[in-house]
């Protein structure tokens, strides 16, 4: 038995408004705006109706492409305040009143005396500005004197280590390969030396920088003393300062001198000692090949 | 017979003779130095006052009234500098003020504060994109999204929609790089 097929019944005012629906669209495409288009309603088609319409688009809408609530947030937005965002306070902690008054005026004695002063006898003198000024610079050179000292020293160090990290591996490499009888062992001791001319070399540029710094000091010294006008009532006083610290300077710059004597000695009687092993194993080789063949 | 007030004042000063409350008071004073005590805790301002000016703040910063927004949180910081919601809305204001570094430092404090919150990992993240740090910002946002697995937190789904910012960026980058090359 063939079933037949049941269509919905459409109701004739659902009917109708679908009817409508089209010549609803066509209103709202060619008017320019919601309230001309109200006003000029086409045939048969109430604002009942419009209403109807915007409705049931409102919700297609609201179910197929807008949400409720947002799903993520805002470029940097941050959440509102929180009571948990604020821990309990100890209640112990708090100052009493004359307690809170010693507090913050010991908390404010490192503030400049002329800070929030108006008046202009509180402002200090051009001469306690230019004493200040003075005082700050000699910080500030004492400061970087030592400090160019420390930075010479960690420099020759890192330079040291660096430079015996690279040398390493490449004697160890040339002693193995002598041992294996790949190289001779005049290579060893070329190997070996470089090693010791290598940390002489640091010592020597360590040194230079030195003796460069102590010259610079004793220039800096015979500047100052040629800028002092010898009228002026401490210009005495300033030149048996500047003396005193010239001889200083030079001294330094003698032991100095003498360290890089040593340094380039050392390198010296390395190289000469390499230089006799090597012409040793050599006499020692042409004699064994004399003795080998004794007609050669 | 009750001390009057200045009596009561004198009693209560630093140099008080009694033993424990100097050691008391030698301690918060330490702990202060130590970084370990706010001013409002030793103003005795208390929580909820806080929790009210923060509010007042708030409610400026999101009506986009930015330079209110930031005296507010300035000053906040200033009494409690141990909160880390104040250094989040401080690192949105310099965000919206465009201060890029400003804003990284307030978030990383505020991060360093308080491991587990969000806003400040995925703003900081955004900053990070912008400059085309890459790396950092899918730090960032890796941390946010491990912290809400389920979707649910609005700061780690804007996470995850920057994810895929990263990569278009990163893309486009290379698709300029490539034109470039070949323009030589």
């Amino acid at each position: 038995m063939v079933e037949p097929t049941r269509t919905r019944k459409v109701d004739q005012q659902e009917l109708l408004f679908d009817l409508a629906k089209m010549e609803m669209v066509e209103a709202l495409k060619h008017g320019d705006n919601i309230y001309k288009v109200l006003l000029n309603l086409p045939k048969g088609i109430t604002s009942a109706d419009f209403e109807k319409f915007m409705g049931q688009q409102f919700s297609t809408l609201k179910s197929q492409i807008l949400q409720d609530t947002p799903i993520y947030e805002s470029y940097a937005s941050v959440p509102e305040p929180i009571a948990s965002c604020f821990y309990e306070h100890n209640s112990g902690r708090s100052l009493s009143e004359g307690e809170r008054e010693s507090f913050f005026k010991a908390m404010s004695l490192g503030v400049p005396k002329t800070l929030g002063k108006t008046s202009e006898e509180d402002l200090p003198t051009e001469e306690e500005i230019r004493q200040a000024t003075q005082g700050t610079l000699d910080e500030w050179e004492t400061f970087t004197g030592d400090m160019w000292g420390q930075i010479l020293d960690a420099q020759m160090m890192v330079d040291y280590e660096k430079k015996m990290d690279e040398i390493k591996g490449e004697v160890e490499r040339i002693i193995a390969l002598a041992k294996s009888g790949q190289v001779d062992p005049e290579f060893v001791l070329l190997a070996l030396a470089k090693v010791n001319v290598t940390k002489n070399g640091v010592l020597m540029s360590w040194l230079g920088k030195k003796a460069f710094l102590a010259n610079d000091n004793l220039n800096r010294i015979a500047n100052d003393l040629s800028t002092t006008p010898t009228t002026d009532i401490n210009y005495p006083r300033q030149m048996q300062m500047a003396s005193a610290e010239t001889r200083d300077g030079a001294f330094q710059l003698q032991l100095l001198v003498a360290d890089m004597q040593k340094v380039m000695q050392d390198v010296g009687g390395t190289l000469d000692q390499v230089h006799s092993i090597m012409g040793e194993i050599n006499r020692t080789r042409r004699e064994i090949i004399q003795k080998l063949n004794p007609m050669r | 017979m009750e001390p009057s007030k200045e009596q009561k004042g004198k009693l209560t000063q630093i140099l008080d003779t009694d033993p424990a409350r100097r050691k008391h008071l030698t301690d918060t004073l330490m702990a202060f130095l130590a970084d370990k005590v706010s001013i409002a805790e030793l103003k005795g301002i208390s929580r909820d006052n806080l929790y009210r000016i923060a509010d007042s703040g708030y409610i400026k910063f999101k009506h986009g009234r930015i330079e209110e927004a930031f005296k507010i949180y300035q000053a906040l910081i200033l009494l409690d500098h141990r909160n880390a919601y104040f250094h989040t809305v401080m690192g949105a204001i310099h965000q919206k003020m465009e201060h890029p570094v400003e804003a990284i430092m307030e978030y990383t404090q505020a991060i360093r504060l308080n491991r587990n919150d969000p806003s400040s990992y995925v703003n900081r993240g955004e900053l990070y994109l912008r400059h085309k740090n890459y790396k950092k910002a899918a730090e960032d946002f890796r941390v946010v999204i491990i912290m809400d697995m389920e979707g649910k937190n609005l700061w780690a789904n804007r996470a995850r929609s920057l994810v895929i910012a990263i990569k278009r960026s990163m893309e486009a980058d290379r698709a300029r790089k490539g034109r470039r090359i070949t323009v030589r």
